[in-house]
């Protein structure tokens, strides 16, 4: 069965999230392949070893911003210093349970970067673009 | 990841089957403990198991019988209503749902449920987590520091902190000046009051003098900062302490 797209990538620390945002993806059969990161770092390392092969780079990263060590926006600033092909490949969507409103507006002003409370809804994975 | 405790309120089957059909999908994040009927036969089991979570048909009769689960002598477990009526959803809201499930039930919305759920549970706890914390800082606070225990050398004497204007350092001794106008000398010198006298509202301005801010009338500014105080002192503050005694009397 063909989806939506071949791979998401989901980058949070909270393994609960992670899993759930994981299970609704796949029940909307929205991406071939699924993969998780409990941190932004190891996420970050991923992309940047690939970041010439879309091959193997996910068209979508959902991105949490509270996490220790590399939050998500330090991941945001170091993913836009690698491969332009990254860059336009995959695109990327704050998915958060922030209410800090400097970081939700921080977040809705980068046009490339679309933002979502948690929990991440139907509507909103099946409206991805 | 741990799972959240549920029991299950419905009486059609193919919802029930659903049910079952999604928690074992989702075994991970929620395990069903027990199924009913309708309120009244959950009741009991409900009191033995306390689940965390309760999934409710939203028919008259359980609308009705709700005050079943207000009787109960222990923190309601978080509810989640299901109809195939959106109506329902209001009076789901005015009962203090977590969420509402329209049927037929969608197995995503069930999940988000769940979420909303553990969200919750987890909010609670952490507010109440700091809120308890908060009540045994205050409490501590004004424990150990009510009250200091002066020896003089034929006596001990209490006195209330609120009490004290300020202390001086006499050599060896300190001489407490009190808010009644007396003295008192006790036999230790200023520094071994330290652990005592660096909370609350007190505060050590110079090497020879703690004041407590509550008594202070007015901070002068000539030739460098003093504190005159309710009894008519004037003590100096010395240079090095006058930014953090600022930044003390301001909070």
């Amino acid at each position: 069965m063909s989806t939506k797209y071949k791979k998401i990538m989901i980058v949070d620390d909270n393994e609960f999230d992670s899993y759930i945002t994981a299970r609704l993806i796949d029940n909307s059969n929205l991406a071939g392949e699924v993969i998780e990161f409990n941190s932004a770092k190891l996420a970050l390392e991923f992309i940047t070893e690939n970041q010439f092969n879309t091959k193997i780079l996910p068209e979508i990263i959902l991105l949490d911003i509270y996490m220790p060590l590399m939050d998500g926006f330090e991941f945001i600033e170091k993913f836009r210093k690698l491969s332009n092909e990254a860059n336009s490949y995959c695109k990327i969507y704050v998915v958060s349970t922030t209410i800090n409103d400097y970081y939700i507006h921080k977040a809705k002003i980068d046009e490339n970067i679309r933002f979502t409370s948690k929990p991440i809804t139907t509507d909103f994975l099946s409206n991805l673009d | 990841m741990r799972s959240i405790t549920a029991v299950i309120i419905e009486d059609e089957i193919e919802t029930i089957q659903k049910l079952k059909q999604f928690s074992l999908e989702n075994n991970l994040i929620i395990e069903v403990i027990a199924f009913a009927v309708n309120i009244k036969e959950s009741i009991e089991v409900i009191k033995e198991h306390k689940p965390e979570l309760i999934f409710i048909n939203t028919t008259e009769e359980n609308l009705e019988n709700f005050n079943l689960f207000l009787e109960l002598d222990f923190n309601l477990p978080k509810l989640v209503f299901m109809s195939g009526e959106v109506e329902y959803a209001y009076k789901a809201i005015k009962l203090n749902a977590v969420d509402f499930l329209q049927k037929p039930l969608n197995v995503n919305d069930f999940i988000i449920s769940i979420y909303k759920t553990l969200k919750m549970i987890e909010m609670e706890q952490v507010f109440q987590n700091q809120k308890i914390q908060q009540i045994n800082t205050i409490n501590s606070l004004y424990q150990s520091n009510d009250y200091v225990a002066i020896a003089s050398i034929d006596k001990i004497e209490l006195l209330k902190i609120d009490d004290i204007v300020y202390c001086k350092a006499e050599g060896k001794y300190t001489e407490f000046h009190l808010s009644n106008g007396k003295k008192i000398l006790s036999s230790k010198n200023l520094g071994e009051y330290k652990n005592i006298l660096e909370s609350g509202s007190l505060f050590r301005i110079h090497h020879s003098y703690v004041i407590n801010i509550k008594h202070i009338t007015k901070i002068t500014k000539k030739d460098g900062y003093y504190c005159e105080l309710i009894n008519g002192d004037k003590l100096p503050i010395a240079k090095r302490r006058q930014d953090e005694f600022l930044k003390f009397i301001k909070l």
